[in-house]
């Protein structure tokens, strides 16, 4: 499917619907600006069954659709990343393509808020956090002071085994390009009325946390 | 708290999305029942508000979408269907972020200055439940901090005891924790009491994310929200109410779903015992019951029963949706451990809510594919008499401690 088609499905609710080009320029590039895309682009709609509907309500709002990233990424991706940037107020997230068990999936990479709770301190070891921080230095190293999370999204009927984990630390490890493995990732798991559950996942033993 | 109640009352006074009209009773040989008869039918055929039919659109990924504005409160606002996708049930995502960008004032803040400082319980009233959350969390992180502290120099203090073990060391020592405990509760009443201030002073850091949502010209902020249905919600509301048309997208096209589509489309396979089948079945069961139901999965259940709803009280009761068969072998093949039964109950239990175990009696195949098959001239499914064929028990399960209740 081209961008444009793909466009035209996210946007339309119409039995038909026509896209004229203004200016008769081509739809090459895969990301136009939000203006771009304003001006460029009338709307022709026609609705011979439908005409009762109040047309304004019931066009899909164009520019949310306009927000999210036109990149090929999965349903579930999307939806965690969602999640994470408008709800939890994470920032900087971005898609992790990974290969696990011969098949390709996304792992989203992310930094939490300021006032996220289970930072690094209180969830290791007191007495190997000398140790970690020195780690940590050697393995975030480029990216500044600031701790990535990984997150894998799952949906609610997928069945996850340790191998699959495993794997799954590694290859984030090996397509980051970082020293080690994560200290942990974050299960997103997807349900069907929208809600997101997240579960660490810890690579060994980690100190419980304080309630 | 009455009046609380009767606002609630107001606000959500139908308990599904549809109008219900109550004509009175007609009596052939009595002209005035007649009369009254016809004074309804007048008034229900002029001054009710026509049903309008809600739409929802299935996209990539079996998500069922309601984006326009008026259909979402609808669905909320009459039995509670549905759950906004970047909020916790009620869609109000758009209104939150006008307030945490500081594009709009809220509500609480409206007040001038020298009010503000004083009617702080009252703001806390008026705050979104998601904002009331974090306060909360705040309050419990800044607490957690400073016992940490605390603890640290409680293990020094610890260790100068051990070195000096005279006994008026000791007196002091005590009495120095024994401050500092006091301090420490001042430091988080007083902390409490700057909270707000807080949430109102985050507004300042914009991240890269939030000036891409501001839309400047409007002054508004651009909807990203809508509400998402579970598949057994879309299908209750097509099937037994026809209140929605759904939609799928078809390439270019929206292509209108019939019931039977809808239904062919969410089940995973066509068999008797399909999951989707089965909570379908229960959802109807609780629906036409009155229960409010909505998605148990915070709790490791299948779904959650409210009274009425979510706003008016907590749930009572969480749901686990099991088969029952027929052939018994198949039973015992798919009856769940106990043990991760009593798991389930002891964090449902954690939020006072009791577990029931609900039993859908599975049809044998043969039953369930002669309906299946068996369609009318337009291939529609006969779905009473497929859900006729099912059958629900219930069994509550809940702890019981010999040595605490005896009765």
């Amino acid at each position: 499917m081209s961008p444009l088609s793909q466009y035209v499905c996210n946007t339309c609710l119409f039995h038909y619907l026509i896209i004229l080009d203004l200016q008769n320029k081509p739809f090459s590039s895969r990301r136009l600006t939000r203006r771009n895309k304003k001006q460029r682009m009338g709307l022709l709609l026609a609705d011979p069954f439908f005409a009762n509907y109040s047309l304004k309500q019931k066009l899909f709002d164009l520019r949310s659709e306009l927000v999210q990233d036109n990149e090929v990424m999965s349903v579930l991706s999307n939806q965690v990343k969602q999640n994470l940037v408008y709800y939890n107020l994470w920032s900087n997230a971005k898609e992790v393509p990974i290969v696990v068990s011969d098949s390709k999936c996304f792992v989203l990479k992310a930094l939490p808020p300021s006032d996220f709770s289970s930072s690094s301190s209180d969830s290791l070891n007191f007495k190997f956090s000398k140790l970690q921080e020195a780690e940590k230095d050697s393995s975030v190293g480029s990216d500044g002071r600031e701790e990535y999370e990984y997150i894998l999204p799952v949906d609610m009927d997928d069945k996850i085994t340790m191998k699959f984990l495993d794997d799954c630390f590694e290859q984030i490890k090996i397509s980051e390009r970082i020293a080690s493995r994560p200290n942990r990732i974050i299960l997103g798991m997807v349900n069907d009325d929208s809600t997101i559950v997240y579960y660490f996942v810890h690579d060994g033993i980690a100190k419980p946390r304080k309630n | 708290m009455s009046k609380r109640r009767r606002n609630l009352n107001q606000l959500y006074p139908n308990p599904l999305p549809i109008n219900v009209y109550q004509f009175p009773v007609l009596f052939p040989h009595n002209l005035i029942s007649w009369i009254s008869y016809a004074y309804s039918y007048y008034r229900f055929v002029t001054a009710s508000p026509k049903l309008t039919k809600s739409d929802v659109l299935i996209v990539e990924g079996n998500i069922h979408q309601v984006k326009d504005e008026q259909d979402q409160k609808r669905l909320w606002c009459n039995g509670f269907f549905g759950k906004g996708i970047l909020s916790r049930s009620e869609p109000t995502w758009h209104e939150r972020t006008l307030v945490r960008l500081g594009l709009k004032e809220n509500a609480a803040y409206n007040s001038n200055n020298k009010n503000r400082n004083k009617s702080k319980n009252r703001d806390k009233k008026n705050l979104a439940s998601e904002d009331i959350t974090k306060l909360r969390r705040n309050e419990r992180n800044l607490y957690k901090k400073q016992r940490e502290k605390l603890e640290q120099e409680e293990v020094q203090l610890r260790k100068q005891l051990d070195l000096a073990r005279e006994s008026v060391d000791e007196r002091k020592v005590v009495q120095a924790k024994l401050d500092k405990l006091k301090e420490l509760k001042l430091k988080v009443s007083d902390e409490q009491k700057t909270l707000i201030k807080e949430i109102n002073e985050e507004i300042k850091e914009l991240r890269p994310e939030d000036k891409k949502l501001i839309n400047a010209k409007e002054h508004d902020v651009n909807q990203l929200e809508y509400l998402q249905l579970m598949p057994v919600e879309t299908f209750f509301l097509s099937f037994s109410l026809g209140c929605v048309n759904v939609y799928e997208k078809k390439e270019i096209f929206l292509k209108l779903l019939s019931t039977t589509e809808l239904f062919l489309k969410s089940v995973k396979s066509l068999k008797a015992d399909d999951k989707f089948i089965m909570k379908y079945v229960v959802y109807h069961n609780y629906r036409s019951k009155g229960w409010c139901v909505r998605s148990g999965i915070k709790f490791g259940c299948d779904f959650l029963i409210y009274n009425k709803g979510p706003p008016f009280s907590h749930a009572e009761f969480c749901l686990i949706v099991l088969p029952n068969y027929v052939d018994e072998s198949k039973n015992r093949h798919v009856s769940k451990k106990f043990s991760l039964l009593s798991g389930i109950n002891r964090v449902i239990g954690g939020v006072r809510k009791s577990m029931i175990l609900v039993y859908v009696n599975i049809p044998e195949d043969e039953q369930f594919n002669r309906v299946i098959n068996n369609r009318n001239e337009n291939d529609l499914i006969d779905f009473e008499k497929l859900f006729k064929l099912y059958k629900v028990t219930e069994i509550m399960y809940s702890r019981w401690q010999p040595s605490r209740n005896r009765d």
